[in-house]
């Protein structure tokens, strides 16, 4: 049936017929499987069956899954105040940007400790705080440095990125990266983790075109991108979460100009699926 | 994710903003870690480095 655009229904009902599916409730998110490692489940060793994406050490690991996403841990408790803080920021920032973007909010998410996780290897190598790793098709992983007592070469780091310093940027840091992942400029990964060097190549390149595209829309140019913050300056996806960093961070917020946190509004609006 | 703090990540990086902002442009590749051994600053660089043939190269960016 075909619907007039001033087609008007008797009752909520009738229009769930029509638009949903009967039964459903609006408002209601479906609530996801509790089983433990979706997307990485036990069944196929927390790594749909690759060993790049397997959890090492597993029987030293904690999982959890009572808050919407599954919380990895180790059993031994955190080694230091600053690893506590990196798995903080990132749970807090994902608790609190989840109930305003609907995308980011469908995300099947693992928040997992850097040293565990193989294909964040890299990352955990170069003594990154926090990142994201993307999976198969709405799927992240969300890393935490777990060895690290303070950040290293800080002074050097800060110049580079100096949003760090504050509390609350370094998860809304990575909720950029996560609202790209959502908003489906960040591909899925799977594929070219496992792939050959070529496809690693072309995957970098296409995920860069799409987050300079994204960008381009809302209006952001590299040269005020690039003047927000160095790490800006390095990559596209760098600059989309840097302003993500600055933009969700109530401290640092008025680092933008107005005019900026109009079109970071609008970038994330979009890319969260926000109305 | 974050900026990288080991030395040579900070370096690269380093390397990388000072050839972006002569270009005006994100231009420079920054991949690092198990597949990439070392921050290289173009794509020809990362073909270079892992030995793909020239004939090779239109090939993968088509």
């Amino acid at each position: 049936m075909i619907l007039g655009e001033n087609q008007q229904f008797a009752s909520p009902g009738e229009a769930l017929i029509h638009f949903g599916v009967k039964g459903m409730r609006w408002g209601v998110r479906k609530e996801k499987d509790p089983s433990f490692g979706e997307p990485y489940s036990s069944e196929n060793g927390n790594g749909h069956g690759s060993k790049k994406f397997e959890l090492k050490d597993q029987t030293q690991l904690r999982a959890s899954n009572t808050q919407g996403f599954i919380d990895v841990r180790p059993k031994s408790g955190f080694s230091s105040p600053r690893v506590q803080k990196n798995h903080d920021e990132l749970v807090s920032s994902l608790q609190a940007l989840s109930k305003e973007y609907p995308n980011l909010a469908n995300l099947k998410v693992e928040v997992v400790p850097m040293s565990k996780t193989p294909e964040m290897k890299k990352f955990y190598d170069h003594g990154s705080a926090a990142a994201l790793a993307p999976g198969k098709s709405g799927e992240i992983r969300l890393g935490y440095h777990d060895k690290m007592s303070k950040l290293p070469r800080e002074r050097r780091l800060m110049r580079l990125q100096p949003g760090l310093a504050h509390e609350g940027f370094l998860g809304n840091h990575e909720m950029g990266h996560a609202l790209a992942v959502a908003g489906g400029v960040f591909p899925p990964g799977f594929s070219a983790e496992n792939g050959s060097i070529r496809q690693k190549v072309k995957y970098v390149r296409e995920r860069d075109r799409l987050h300079r595209e994204v960008l381009q829309k809302h209006g952001f140019t590299f040269h005020e991108l690039s003047k927000i913050s160095n790490y800006a300056a390095t990559r596209p996806e760098e600059a989309l979460a840097e302003v993500a960093g600055y933009y969700f961070t109530p401290s640092v917020r008025s680092h933008l100009t107005p005019e900026q946190q109009r079109k970071a509004k609008s970038l994330f609006d979009d890319l969260g699926g926000k109305q | 994710m974050s900026a990288p703090s080991s030395e040579e990540g900070l370096n690269a990086l380093d390397n990388v903003i000072a050839e972006n902002e002569k270009r005006g442009d994100w231009g420079a590749l920054a991949l690092f870690g198990e597949a990439f051994p070392t921050l290289l600053s173009t794509v020809n660089d990362v073909l270079e480095h892992f030995g793909v043939k020239a004939s090779e190269r239109k090939e993968s960016f088509e």
